[in-house]
């Protein structure tokens, strides 16, 4: 199909979906929907790990083949309230012979939003951000208005997904008939008591944003976290933004006088903006994690120490388009032992916007167990108009052997073609020799399709 | 083949020194360099004179009226024979598109007349008369947030008076909200306290691209060609999740529920609970009697969630059968330690069972 007769018919498609999506023979100009399919096949071999005695599992073949789907609109007319209606719908699926040849999905995101005045609600499957207990999704309501310089957030429903704690294959999603007859699977799937709930209250004065949070969540087995956090960023000199974050674990109130409440992570950051060179970073982080497990978790009662991490970071903005960032981190551990991160990366990208990229990086991480060094090179640029390569290559070097190894090298190359804005083909191939690989080539095909007629850039 | 790899670093190299302009156009030459204006001499050349729909002679200098447009051939031919072929070159050929949704709502004249710009294309398209002609030629957003009406509209996060809404969806900040490189760290907390800002541009579907940990196949996996993303299980990551987790424990967190570990390890025969998988720890890990010399006991107050990340099976656990009331390993309870759970509860039971 020709490239104009493609655009002309989504155009045309995109103002008929709008008008169904907004039950007007014509839609507003403003209501808009785009989409993005992506199908990615892999081919690579797999083993289960050695077993007792260091006798090897039997390789297999395996060809998954993965499929993503989006869909959302916006700015959908309704009676008396112009631009309201928006939605998301987000899916995956695969089949492929990998924990065997099952099938697996989910949706990830099922969600409707009215916006109108002051005031919007969201329905479905979504995504909530709240303090300790991080990257919630549920299925649920979030009521939010705004009034002046605050915003305020309230969400509820049953925490989606704790099926993620099982293995995956038909224990995730579970074929119909399996799920139907195996009482385990249809437990797996009973939600009953995964509860959440929380409330978000943000103020905006000047440069600047607080936010204080309440996040609640329930398992199977009970209340799993109950926080309280709090985020505060400003900008006090035009060259100088502060901000931090802390988290408070209150499981312990649950019960009255028992477990004292704990601060679970704080972080606090200090960034010079604004200069010529590049900017400039320092960050402190601290975390209790034995108050960031589900206090429901057996685990969870041995306790255990905090870390801390302090970090400076340095980026600058160099002639001919090198930019070279620089990143330092001291990590101190329970009983003092310490631990550290270091950073050196270069990157040049010349050309417009970014159309070459050329770059190294030189990274350390040091644990109490472990540490490595690793060099990375890679390289991307636009051949064509529509043609564009990218190689990407890492050498990890370990203080201790992994499985009697030390190195553990990777390279990847991969070219991609764009058939018009629609149409994107990937092809990519990966060679490896690491601890768990003797040698291996692995091969990946990604094609995307991206639906967004009625804008002029792509989708985020 | 050689002639091939010849041929391949030309063409890389020859892309690579280009300047960042969406045209080679001399600008400068004509708007500065031409002799001009006198007896016998063309007329100056203003922006105009190209760049507008109309023009009319004023003494000696074109003054444009009508639209703004890019150039078209008919303004070259009264200087130049061949004026269709000198503009087509004069343009960057196939890769000199206009980058995706950096049109703006924008009307030249009333800024034109502003007395800060002074009738002055070049205040804000200063690259047009730069020494080397180099960017900016399309000023940066700075500029025009030099004005104080676009300032506070920025300080506002009002996007939408220059910015097309739905164009939002497919631009990167570059000075407000910076999605500079420190922007990964700091993302997180700009999110949690103004989700409603992420999403004039985001979808929630957004966030998946990174943190999606449902799916079985990685971002970094999904997308070799994005160098520059901050994607955190690229290469061998298989090897190296172990140390990254003991590195900066509980970061795992943002995006894996916890059990999701063990769900993993089990799959691929390396969880407590596969029969006959090899521990990972060294001789005397939790007995003493070896080179780990009981070392399991401090490694645990580090980072507890390594080792939940295999051994949380609640009452099952492998934890348990020591540390039970009455068992080998004594209270793994910190000094002091009084419990969030009621009495009775099955956290609580898997090691008292009746007992207190």
């Amino acid at each position: 199909m020709p490239p104009s007769l493609l655009r002309h018919a989504s155009r045309w498609a995109a103002v008929a979906a709008c008008g169904v999506v907004s039950g007007r023979a014509v839609a507003q100009q403003a209501s808009w929907v785009d989409a993005r399919a992506t199908m990615t096949a892999q081919v690579f071999q797999q083993a289960l790990l050695p077993g007792p005695g260091g006798v090897g599992a039997p390789l297999e073949l395996a060809l998954p083949v993965m499929t993503t789907a989006f869909l959302r609109f916006g700015a959908v007319d309704l009676p008396g309230a112009p631009d309201a209606l928006g939605g998301e719908l987000s899916a995956w699926g695969r089949l492929g012979p990998r924990d065997g040849w099952l099938g697996d999905g989910d949706v990830t995101t099922a969600s409707a939003q009215l916006r109108t005045g002051r005031w919007r609600l969201t329905v479905g499957r979504q995504v909530t951000l709240p303090g300790t207990s991080r990257f919630v999704r549920f299925d649920g309501v979030t009521a939010g208005v705004r009034v002046g310089a605050v915003d305020v957030d309230a969400y509820a429903g049953w925490v989606a997904l704790p099926r993620w704690s099982l293995p995956r294959g038909a224990w995730v999603l579970g074929f119909l008939g399996e799920a139907l007859e195996d009482p385990r699977l249809r437990e797996a799937q009973n939600r009953a008591g995964q509860l959440t709930a929380g409330a978000r209250v943000g103020l905006r004065a000047g440069p600047v944003r607080a936010l204080v949070g309440f996040h609640e969540q329930r398992d199977a087995v009970g209340l799993a976290v109950r926080a309280v956090s709090a985020d505060v960023q400003g900008q006090p000199l035009a060259w100088l933004a502060l901000g931090g974050h802390g988290s408070l674990d209150l499981t312990g109130l649950a019960v009255g006088g028992g477990k004292p409440v704990g601060v679970s992570e704080a972080r606090l950051f200090a960034d010079v903006v604004g200069l010529a060179f590049g900017t400039a970073s320092l960050d402190y982080s601290f975390q209790n994690t034995a108050l960031l497990l589900p206090q429901t978790s057996v685990l969870a009662a041995f306790g255990g120490g905090a870390w801390h991490e302090v970090g400076a970071e340095l980026t600058a903005q160099l002639p001919a388009r090198v930019r070279v960032t620089g990143r330092g981190a001291g990590q101190v551990y329970e009983r003092g032992v310490p631990g550290g991160r270091g950073l050196v990366r270069a990157r040049w990208s010349p050309g417009l916007e970014g159309r070459w990229l050329v770059q190294g990086e030189l990274q350390r991480t040091q644990t109490a167990e472990n540490g490595f060094h690793q060099v990375r090179v890679g390289a991307r640029g636009r051949l064509l108009r529509q043609v564009s390569a990218a190689v990407d290559a890492s050498l990890f070097l370990y203080d201790r052997p992994v499985l009697g190894l030390r190195e553990s090298m990777t390279g990847v190359v991969s070219a991609e073609w764009a058939f018009g804005r629609q149409l994107r083909l990937l092809v990519s191939t990966t060679v490896l020799r690491t601890p768990y690989a003797a040698f291996e080539v692995q091969g990946l095909a990604r094609l995307v399709f991206e639906w967004d007629p009625a804008t002029a850039g792509g989708l985020p | 083949m050689r002639r091939v790899g010849a041929l391949v670093v030309g063409v890389v190299l020859v892309s690579a020194c280009t300047k960042g302009l969406l045209t080679h156009f001399p600008h400068r030459q004509h708007l500065a360099g031409l002799a001009c204006g006198a007896p016998g001499q063309p007329a100056c050349l203003s922006c105009g004179s190209c760049h507008r729909g109309e023009t009319v002679r004023d003494g000696g200098v074109e003054v444009a009226t009508g639209a703004w447009h890019p150039p078209r051939a008919e303004s070259c031919t009264g200087c130049h024979d061949e004026a269709a072929r000198m503009l087509a070159r004069s343009v960057r050929p196939a890769l000199a598109t206009l980058p995706a949704g950096k049109a703006v709502t924008f009307e030249h004249d009333p800024h034109l007349a502003m007395p800060a710009i002074k009738g002055q294309c070049v205040t804000c398209h200063a690259g047009a008369v730069g020494d080397t002609g180099g960017p900016p030629l399309f000023p940066p957003m700075e500029t025009c947030l030099g004005c104080h009406e676009h300032r506070r509209q920025f300080d506002r996060g009002s996007c939408t008076g220059c910015h097309r809404p739905g164009d939002l969806r497919g631009l990167k900040p570059v000075s407000f909200l910076s999605h500079d490189a420190a922007w990964t760290r700091r993302h997180g907390l700009v999110a949690r306290s103004e989700p409603a800002r992420c999403e004039s541009c985001h979808a929630q579907t957004s966030c998946d691209g990174c943190h999606d940990a449902t799916r079985p196949m990685s971002a970094a996996a999904r997308n070799p060609e994005r160098l520059e993303a901050e994607l955190v299980h690229r290469f061998d990551f298989l090897t190296q999740h172990a140390v990254e987790a003991e590195s900066q424990p509980g970061t795992c967190l943002t995006c894996h529920a916890q059990p999701d570990c063990d769900a993993c390890h089990a799959a691929r025969g390396v969880s407590p609970m596969n029969r006959g998988a090899v521990s990972p720890h060294p001789g005397g890990w939790a007995s003493g009697a070896g080179a780990a010399r009981n070392a399991h006991g401090p490694a645990a107050r580090r980072n507890l969630l390594s080792c939940a990340a295999c051994h949380d099976q609640g009452a099952a656990s492998t934890c348990v059968r020591c540390h039970r009331v009455g068992g080998l390993g004594g209270s793994p309870h910190p000094a002091g330690w009084q419990g969030a759970a009621p009495a009775g509860a099955p956290e609580c039971q898997a090691c008292h069972g009746g007992a207190p």
